[in-house]
Order: C-alpha cells, then sequence, then structure tokens
C-alpha cells in the first residue's frame, strides 16, 4: 500500500521558479516548430527544427548548430534528399529509395488499411556502418544547464548508450494514436536484442503509415531531436508531403503543447543522454484482398457482428526495413533470410481470448474437483490422511493465477470481463473451497503438532507432557477432575488467517519474480522457468510422504489426483508446444517433456502406494513399530484395565473376561484371557486367533468391538471414553 | 422466507431447474466471452445476405440484457405450477414444440411481412404520391429484427398457463372509503396478476422488437390450446429428458453402463431406478390424454373434429 502511496502522481507541477522557467521554453521551442512546420514547403528543408539544423555534410564538416543556417532554400535551389542537405547520408537515401513507398496499392491488392499489431523478425547491421559518422546532435544548452543543476551526480558516466550489436531478434508493436483522411500517426515500440538477449535496446517511435503505399515512418524524440516535425521531410520526395504535413499538423492540434509536464520534459531530456535516436523505415508487403474486402475485415474484426469474413486474416508482413541512427551513425538491416511477419492486435486480442477461455475452462473444473473432493472427505479419518503442503501448493497455484489475472484485469480493457471472471473463479477455488479444505485438514491434525513424525510413524501420539504432571507434588487442587490433555484446539479462523497470508505474501512475491523475470536474459529465464514449474508442480511428493508417515495407501480420490494434474499440465504444455501462442513462449518441448514426466511419476509413487503399500519403499526394519490394537490380553493388563481383581481366585482361574462396550452397551464382548502359566496355551492360541479381530484396546486401556471403536474412529480420533487421543489404525 | 409461487422452490420440477440454470448461464458466458452477436436474429443482413440461418434455433437461447433476464426468470420461475401440471416430460416437450414453432413463424413472419411492407410502400410512393419508382429503396423495417430472447415460448406458456391453471383466490383492493349511498371503487385482482404484470412488462421492454414475438407467440399459444397445433401429442425422447435435467447423473450412469458391459455383468441396476419415474411419466401423460379426450372440446376442435374422422 505504501508503495502505491508514495509513486509520483505523474503531473507533478514545476516548484522552483527555475523549473517553471525552463518548462515554458520547452513548450515554447515546441510550439514553436509547430508553427515553423505549418508554414513549410517540400523545398524549404526542415528548418529551425532541434536536432534537424546539420546536415549530414554539414556535421562532417564540424559545423555548429548553434550557426544555423548554412543554406538557403528556393524554388530555383530546393530541398532535395542528399547528404549536403538532409540528415540523412546519400548512402541510406539511397538503399532506403529502392524498397520504400514505390509501389502503390492496385484494386485487387491493397496494402493493410491499419497496422496494429505485432510484428517480429531479425536484423543484422549493415558492415558499411564504419564509413557512416554520427552527427553530433546537442542538447539546447538552457536544457543542459537544467539538467546538470538536477542531476544529483553529475560525474557519473552516462550509461553506454551505443548499440554494439550485429545481428539479433527485432520486434516492432504497433498502435494507432490518430487518424485523418486515410493516414495515420503511429506509435512504435521498437525493440532491438541479440539472441541471448544480453543487450537490449527499447525505443519509443512515432511516425505515419501511407496505406496508399504501403510504407510507414517513424521516428523517436527527445530533446535534442524533435523527430516528429521532421518526419515529413524524411519521406524522399514530395509526393506525400503535403499529406504528411497536414496529418502531423492535425495532430499536434490535437494535443495541447501545454500539457507537457515536467515529467515529460525530465524523460525527454533523459532520452537525449541515454538513447540514440532512431529513424525507422517500414515497406509492408501487398495483402491478397482488396480495399473493400480489407474494409470488412477490418470492421468484423474489431466489433464481431458475425459478418462471414475470410478465415485467412491478413497479417503483417514486412518486406523490408531500416532503421538508421543520426546521431550513433548505426544502420540496421533486415536479416532477407528470415521473414518478418506479425499479427493484428485485433487477432492478437482474440488468440489471448481463446486461451483465456481455455484456462477458464480448467479453473472451472479444477474448482468442480474441489468441490467434490471436499464432498468425498468429510471425516476426520479421510482428512488425518491428506497433506496440507499438497493442498498449499496446489492452492498456491490458484492463487498466483487469481491475482495475475485480477492485476492484468487491471490494464488490459479489451479482455477485462474475461480476466475478472478468471480471478473470481480462481479465488472462489483458492481462497474459500482450498482454503477451507486446508482448515478443517490441519485441525484434524492439531493433534500432530508437538510430536515428531517418529511418533506419527509409529501411529502412536505421544503423551503430552500434561500427564506426567500428577506425579509431580501438586498442592492446589489435586483433585481437579481429569481434564482431557488438551489438543490444542486452535480457533479456525486464526488458521485460516495465517494460511491465507502466507499465501497471498508468497503469490505477491512470485507475481514480482515473474515480471521481473521478463527482463532476464534468456539463459537466466530458462532456469527461472525450470526451477518454478518444478517447484510448483511437486504437488504429490508431500502426499507421498504423508501417505507413508500415516501408513495409508489412498488418501486422495484418483479422480482428483489425476484430473488435477492433467489441469496442471495442460497450459504448460500448451505454451511449450504450440509455437503461435499468444504470450509468445518459446517452442520448448524439453521443458513440456520434463514437467510431465515429473508429475506422472509422481503419480506412480503414488500408485506404488496404492498397490504396494505406503511404506514399500522404506524397509521394515527401520520402521517404529505402529500401535497395536490388538494386544493379547495378559492377566497384568487386566489389572491395567481397571478390572476389579479383588477376588483372586475366580481372577486366576479366569480365561475368558466378559465386558460390556461403552458403545453399543452390549456385554456380549468377550476377551480371551492368556494365562501365563495356564498348560493349554496352544488351545488358548487358537481360541485368540479366532478373537483376535472380536475386540480393540486403546493406548488408554479401554476395550471396545472392533466395528464400535472403527466405526467411531472415522470421525473423531479420540477415546469415546476418556477423550484421549487416538493413534490411527 | 415468502413463498412467492405454490410451489415451494424447484421441489419436482427439473426441467423448470434447468432451464433457470440454464438461462443464467448463457447470459453471463456470452457476456463474458463477448460473443453476445450469435443469438441476434437480424433479418436483413443476417439472414438475406449471409444466409446465417443457424440463428433462427439459437435466437432463442439466451438474453441479452439485465431487465429481459430478470423478467424471464420469473416468469419461468412462475410457470412451473405448468410443469406439475403437465409432468416434467411432456412439459419439456411443449416446450421445445413451442421454440420451434416460434422460430419458424417469426422467421416467416418477419421475412414475408418485411417485403410485404415494402412492397406496400413501394406502390403507395409510386401510385399514389407519384414517386420516380428509380429512387424507392429497399429499406429495413420494424420487423427486421427481434430481442433475442425465449419471449415467444413464454407468451405461448401464458396462454397455456391462463387456460389450465385455476385461480386460487381473489381479492380487492379499496381505492375509496366505502361511503353508503354509491358503491365503493375496487380493484378486483386475482392471485394472477404478478404474472399479468410480469408478462406485460415483458412484452413491452423492448418495444417493437418484443412485442413482434410475444404476439407470435400468444398466437401459437392459442393455437395449441385450441388443439389447432400439429404435433401436440409428441413426446422428447426420454434419453434427451434425462439429458435435460440431471446431465452428470446421465453421464454417470452412461459411465458405469459401459464399464459393467467391458466387464461382462448382467445389466446395470441403475436403470431400475429411472424405469419408475418413467412410468410415473406416462401414466400422468396417459391420464391427461384421458382427461383431454373426455370433457372439454372447445368449439374450434369441434369444429375440426368433423373434418377429422
Amino acid at each position: 500500500m505504501f508503495i502505491f502511496l508514495s509513486l509520483p502522481a505523474g503531473n507533478e507541477q514545476p516548484h522552483s521558479e527555475k523549473e517553471r522557467e525552463v518548462l515554458m521554453d520547452f513548450q515554447q521551442s515546441l510550439l514553436n516548430s509547430t508553427n515553423i512546420i505549418s508554414k513549410l514547403n517540400y523545398n524549404d528543408g526542415y528548418g529551425n527544427i532541434t536536432g534537424f539544423q546539420l546536415s549530414y555534410k554539414d556535421s562532417e564538416e564540424g559545423k555548429k548548430a548553434e550557426n544555423w543556417p548554412f543554406h538557403e532554400f528556393n524554388d530555383e535551389r530546393p530541398f532535395v534528399e542528399d547528404e549536403k542537405f538532409s540528415i540523412l547520408p546519400n548512402y541510406v537515401s539511397n538503399y532506403i529509395k529502392n524498397f520504400w513507398g514505390n509501389e502503390r496499392n492496385t484494386p485487387e491488392n491493397a496494402y493493410l488499411l491499419n497496422i496494429s499489431g505485432r510484428a517480429d523478425g531479425e536484423f543484422k547491421v549493415d558492415k558499411e556502418d564504419k564509413k557512416i559518422k554520427g552527427i553530433n546532435l546537442e542538447l539546447p544548452q538552457y536544457l543542459k544547464d537544467y539538467y546538470s543543476s538536477i542531476d544529483q551526480n553529475p560525474e557519473k558516466e552516462v550509461a553506454d548508450k551505443s548499440i554494439n550489436l550485429t545481428n539479433g531478434l527485432v520486434s516492432i508493436s504497433m498502435r494507432n494514436r490518430f487518424h485523418h483522411e486515410n493516414n495515420t500517426i503511429i506509435g512504435i515500440d521498437l525493440n532491438l536484442k541479440d539472441y541471448q538477449e544480453i543487450e537490449n535496446h527499447n525505443f519509443d517511435l512515432t511516425g505515419v503509415y501511407l496505406p496508399e503505399w504501403g510504407s510507414a515512418i517513424a521516428t523517436s524524440n527527445s530533446a535534442k531531436f524533435y523527430g516528429s516535425y521532421g518526419l515529413s521531410h524524411l519521406l524522399m520526395n514530395d509526393k506525400n508531403f503535403n499529406h504528411v504535413n497536414n496529418l502531423i499538423l492535425q495532430w499536434g492540434n490535437s494535443i495541447n503543447d501545454r500539457d507537457i509536464t515536467l515529467d515529460d520534459l525530465h524523460s525527454s531530456i533523459l532520452k537525449s543522454y541515454e538513447q540514440c535516436e532512431v529513424i525507422m523505415y517500414i515497406q509492408l508487403d501487398k495483402t491478397k484482398y482488396s480495399k473493400e474486402e480489407l474494409h470488412s475485415i477490418e470492421e468484423e474484426i474489431s466489433s464481431p457482428q458475425g459478418k462471414p469474413i475470410p478465415k485467412q486474416i491478413p497479417q503483417i508482413e514486412v518486406s523490408n526495413f531500416i532503421i538508421y541512427s543520426p546521431d550513433c551513425g548505426i544502420l540496421i538491416k533486415k536479416n532477407e533470410d528470415k521473414s518478418f511477419v506479425g499479427k493484428k492486435s485485433e487477432v492478437l486480442n482474440l488468440e489471448m481470448k481463446n486461451v483465456l477461455t481455455g484456462i477458464l475452462v480448467l479453473v472451472s473444473l479444477q474448482l468442480f474437483l474441489i468441490i467434490r473432493l471436499i464432498k468425498h472427505s468429510n471425516t476426520p479419518g479421510s482428512l488425518s490422511l491428506i497433506s496440507s503442503k499438497t493442498l498449499f501448493l496446489l492452492s498456491y497455484q490458484d492463487m498466483l493465477i487469481a491475482l495475475l489475472c485480477l492485476l492484468l484485469s487491471t490494464i488490459s480493457y479489451n479482455l477485462y470481463l474475461i480476466l475478472a471472471s478468471l480471478a473470481t473463479i480462481a479465488f472462489i477455488c483458492c481462497g474459500v473451497f482450498e482454503m477451507r479444505f486446508m482448515v478443517s485438514v490441519l485441525s484434524t491434525q492439531a493433534n500432530e503438532r508437538g510430536t515428531t513424525w517418529w511418533e506419527i510413524l509409529r501411529g502412536a501420539t505421544s503423551a503430552p507432557p500434561n500427564d506426567t504432571g500428577a506425579i509431580i507434588p501438586m498442592t492446589s487442587a489435586p483433585e481437579q477432575p481429569q481434564v482431557e490433555p488438551d489438543i490444542p484446539q486452535l480457533p479456525d479462523s486464526s488458521y485460516s488467517n495465517s494460511i491465507f497470508s502466507i499465501n497471498l505474501i508468497f503469490a505477491i512475491i512470485s507475481i514480482f519474480m515473474v515480471f521481473s523475470s521478463f527482463n532476464w536474459r534468456i539463459k537466466y529465464r530458462k532456469i527461472f522457468e525450470y526451477i518454478g514449474l518444478i517447484f510448483i508442480n511437486s504437488f504429490w511428493i508431500p502426499q507421498f510422504f504423508r501417505n507413508t508417515l500415516k501408513n495409508r495407501n489412498h488418501s486422495f480420490q484418483w479422480e482428483f489426483l489425476i484430473g488435477t494434474s492433467l489441469l496442471r499440465i495442460i497450459p504448460i504444455c500448451y505454451f511449450c508446444l504450440i509455437e503461435s501462442n499468444p504470450l509468445r513462449h518459446r517452442y520448448d518441448p524439453k521443458l513440456a517433456i520434463v514437467i510431465s514426466t515429473y508429475l506422472i511419476l509422481q503419480l506412480f509413487l503414488l500408485y506404488l502406494q496404492f498397490k504396494l503399500g505406503a511404506r514399500f519403499w522404506i524397509n521394515e526394519k527401520f520402521l517404529p513399530k505402529q500401535y497395536d490394537y490388538h494386544r493379547i490380553v495378559t492377566k497384568s493388563l487386566l489389572g491395567e484395565l481397571s478390572i476389579n481383581t479383588d477376588n483372586s481366585k475366580a481372577f486366576e482361574e479366569l480365561t475368558e473376561y466378559k465386558t460390556n462396550c461403552p458403545i453399543c452397551m452390549n456385554d456380549d464382548l468377550i476377551v480371551p484371557v492368556w494365562n501365563k502359566n495356564d498348560d493349554k496355551q496352544e488351545d488358548l492360541k487358537k481360541k485368540l486367533i479366532h478373537h483376535k479381530m472380536n475386540y480393540m484396546i486403546t493406548p488408554c486401556n479401554h476395550l471396545f468391538h472392533n466395528e464400535c471403536l472403527e466405526s467411531w474412529m472415522k470421525y473423531k480420533l479420540q477415546c469415546p471414553v476418556c477423550r484421549k487421543s487416538l493413534p490411527p489404525i | 422466507m415468502v413463498q412467492s409461487t405454490p410451489i415451494r422452490g424447484f421441489a419436482n420440477t427439473p426441467v423448470t431447474k434447468s432451464i433457470c440454470i440454464i438461462s443464467t448461464i448463457t447470459p453471463l458466458l456470452l457476456s463474458i466471452l463477448s460473443i453476445k452477436y450469435l443469438v441476434q436474429l437480424i433479418i436483413d443482413p443476417f439472414i438475406i445476405e449471409y444466409h446465417q440461418f443457424w440463428r433462427v434455433i439459437t435466437y432463442q437461447f439466451a438474453v441479452i440484457n439485465e431487465s429481459d433476464y430478470l423478467l424471464i426468470i420469473l416468469l419461468w420461475f412462475q410457470f412451473k405450477v405448468l410443469e406439475r401440471f403437465y409432468g416434467s416430460r411432456k412439459y419439456l416437450s411443449i416446450v421445445t414444440l413451442f421454440a420451434i414453432y416460434n422460430s419458424i413463424t417469426s422467421l416467416i413472419i418477419m421475412s414475408v411481412g418485411q417485403l410485404l411492407v415494402y412492397y406496400l410502400s413501394f406502390v403507395i410512393k409510386v401510385w399514389l404520391f407519384k414517386y420516380d419508382p428509380t429512387t424507392v429503396h429497399y429499406q429495413t423495417t420494424i420487423l427486421n429484427e427481434i430481442i433475442p430472447g425465449p419471449i415467444g415460448i413464454l407468451s405461448s406458456l401464458y396462454i397455456c398457463f391462463g387456460q389450465n391453471i385455476p385461480i386460487s383466490y381473489y381479492f380487492q383492493i379499496l381505492l375509496k372509503k366505502p361511503t353508503n349511498d354509491e358503491s365503493s371503487k375496487v380493484l378486483n385482482l386475482t392471485n394472477r396478476f404478478p404474472i399479468h404484470i410480469m408478462y406485460t412488462l415483458l412484452l413491452l421492454n423492448n418495444g417493437f422488437k418484443s412485442i413482434i414475438p410475444s404476439l407470435i407467440g400468444l398466437f401459437i399459444g392459442k393455437l395449441y390450446c385450441y388443439d389447432l397445433l400439429p404435433g401436440v401429442s409428441w413426446l422428447l425422447s426420454s434419453t434427451i429428458y434425462h439429458l435435460f435435467i440431471n446431465p452428470i447423473k446421465k453421464f454417470t450412469n452412461w459411465y458405469v453402463f459401459i464399464r459393467q458391459k467391458f466387464s461382462n455383468q448382467t445389466l446395470p441396476e441403475s436403470r431400475a431406478s429411472e424405469e419408475p419415474e418413467d412410468d410415473l411419466d406416462e401414466s400422468r401423460q396417459e391420464e391427461n390424454r384421458i382427461r383431454a379426450e373426455t370433457p372439454v372440446r372447445p368449439l374450434g376442435s369441434q369444429f375440426l373434429d368433423t373434418f377429422r374422422t
């Protein structure tokens, strides 16, 4: 909560007079730039726009931006795309002229009307770039002064901003910002990284898309390079100049320059220090549809009505692109061997929706399974077998899903409903049912608190320390009714609170880990994935040990075991094996196989326990002896059973002891007594075997019918007479 | 809790229960997955241009707004008396029958009606007002779209309800303090008045989009009550009926059945438990048939019977 409160609000007001002044200057310079381009023709050149004062040649000759202008343009000597006037060197502009904006769309094959979406490909840095030098772009003096005044540690070296890649992966995600007369202002998030994802560069570009030509151009913006204002002159020629200039002006009018805040100013100064400026040219391939068809496809996928559209929705296919950085002097070209394609954002949305629907179904099935499990195991006997750690891991996974969906639903507009319902169902699953179940499991197993697992293995609970208290001479209240040695019965609420909070904290920490892992290099991310997935999918392991402890071979229903494992494997397999998954998880069959085998192995272990007995993997010798309810009754034991032994004569001859069972109150409970001195031992032994299953003696020496006590122990593991806790059978 | 209907909860009305559950889950799913457009019936362009005739089936499955949802759930809940009256399986059969008749009739009336309206307007415009024939274009009319939801079915059931379920009690609300000289003004009401109010609301809830299917539904209900509707005695197959009222039990039965078949054992016992229910239903239906045969023969059926022989 504190973190959220202390976050900056985003529209910070300037604090000091100086800040206000600098901000005003910055706003004014943007306004001036707007005014400049509103009066410009193509022939007039860039005008006095920050970042565009020096042409490539000027910079090579070492001119200074303050001395602008260097060239006079008029209709006789117009601005042409040449390194003498332009910021692009001839090598770059010639390359651009080859592929960019040369082909108009035809009636049968039009270019995409709307290129919001995301595309991925590979790039390589042009070898010629050694010849290209960067233009020395300088931050205006007032901003330089301002920056050195606010920078806390000015001696700190500015981070190395240059791009040291030779080849790698490029991805662009485009969205529409403003639309006017067919042409669109687009925003591009450009990401360049090498194959190992060690070096990672993100750029925020603004540009123009011309559907008539299927070409887009975008530039970065910072305090030393007002890229957007030079866009119309970067078009290579004047045939689209008026459209684009108009578009930029319209867009500029729709956003108020006075809305520029101090934060924007800071970020654009930082950008100019830390990032290379880039200019990007993108040329798309033609689709196989006509303009009208594209229009109706566009309409249908953005707001579905049930209109029949072709199965193949056109993709974003980049035929060629180039990224040139004027200040870093680097030229990045498309890797021609690899295709550069991507999906439109509506299609991505739809795919995401389908995946989420699938997860929704899985979570609902999980909820259904949990409810059935809870209905099935409602007796203390069955609850005491279930491992709370298994349940904790399961509910931790569900909590993770719930929290992730809740978080994403706040930022995703299109998928809000489905994410919210997914979060709700996952939360009901973990927060209501699994928690409740875990609380009942824990409160059933409360008598195991403070005992070692060795004791549990033996099956008996250790005598609680209160018991021995009677030996110590106590002066006060010696005759108090023997209150049963209290099982520390905590109220359920304290359990649920602690479980819930631990679960929640774990989930929140993991969410932070998951989000930060997206930025890690691929090797670390892989390791994180393996460890994380193996950890959260080892939920049957605690149950395996629990079974061993309790010596029971059947705890969960098989329906729940297999169902839950399947439900947890399916998404992992989907994201690892289907390459076109919308989360863009890499194709990784190894991970899928490892996790599936791991889960199947766990299930197989449980199956072995089911078939061979819970302790099949431990040698009998290492096991402690379990409490035997069918002890042979000897004379001395009878004495402990608090039977009147006064009549010694009758007692001596006793071979059978008859009493009544405290549960059914029938007095047909006949216990054969083994007399050590008896000669007819063999006879008695037969009798014993015959009788053995008929009675049970608790550790607290109470006698019951076999069936009576067993049926009682399904409900409570307490002696019905003295309420001492009983070891389970 | 106040009991608003003569039957407590969903006691012995499994079909109504299933219908209410389905009518709740389906709109939720449609809304969550944002596929509401799947249940819209619009003649132009969906039927005429795209030939999406499956919409004729889907449009009665779900409502797509909250007030409609509330009204249809309340009406289904009230009409569970009809399920007791007919018997569950017969009731489901009647509902299915109404659904089929309503969708077919609606489709015909909407598409043909729209054409007729267009021709009429064309004739009037060209002959009476001397329009230039080339300027008159095909336009969609109020018959083009109806609201999704089981409005037609409920209208038909509303007629059946009025026909078959007797009034339990009357009551009066005094509107004015009675005086000696003149009879006081009273409002005579029966226990059915909430149904009338809810139905009227449903009828008017979406303007013409709900009035058209309601009128069609009322008409079909009337036909049914006069025995003029073919296929009245049709019964839904028992498998579908059981699948509808308790799919989990049905699947479990199948599962048990298949398992026993594989393990080569004798007939499953679970089948036996289903039998009496069927018998009950069939005997009830037989009773109904006898009852229907003997006493009341409305004018329409008498008239028609002379031609039937």
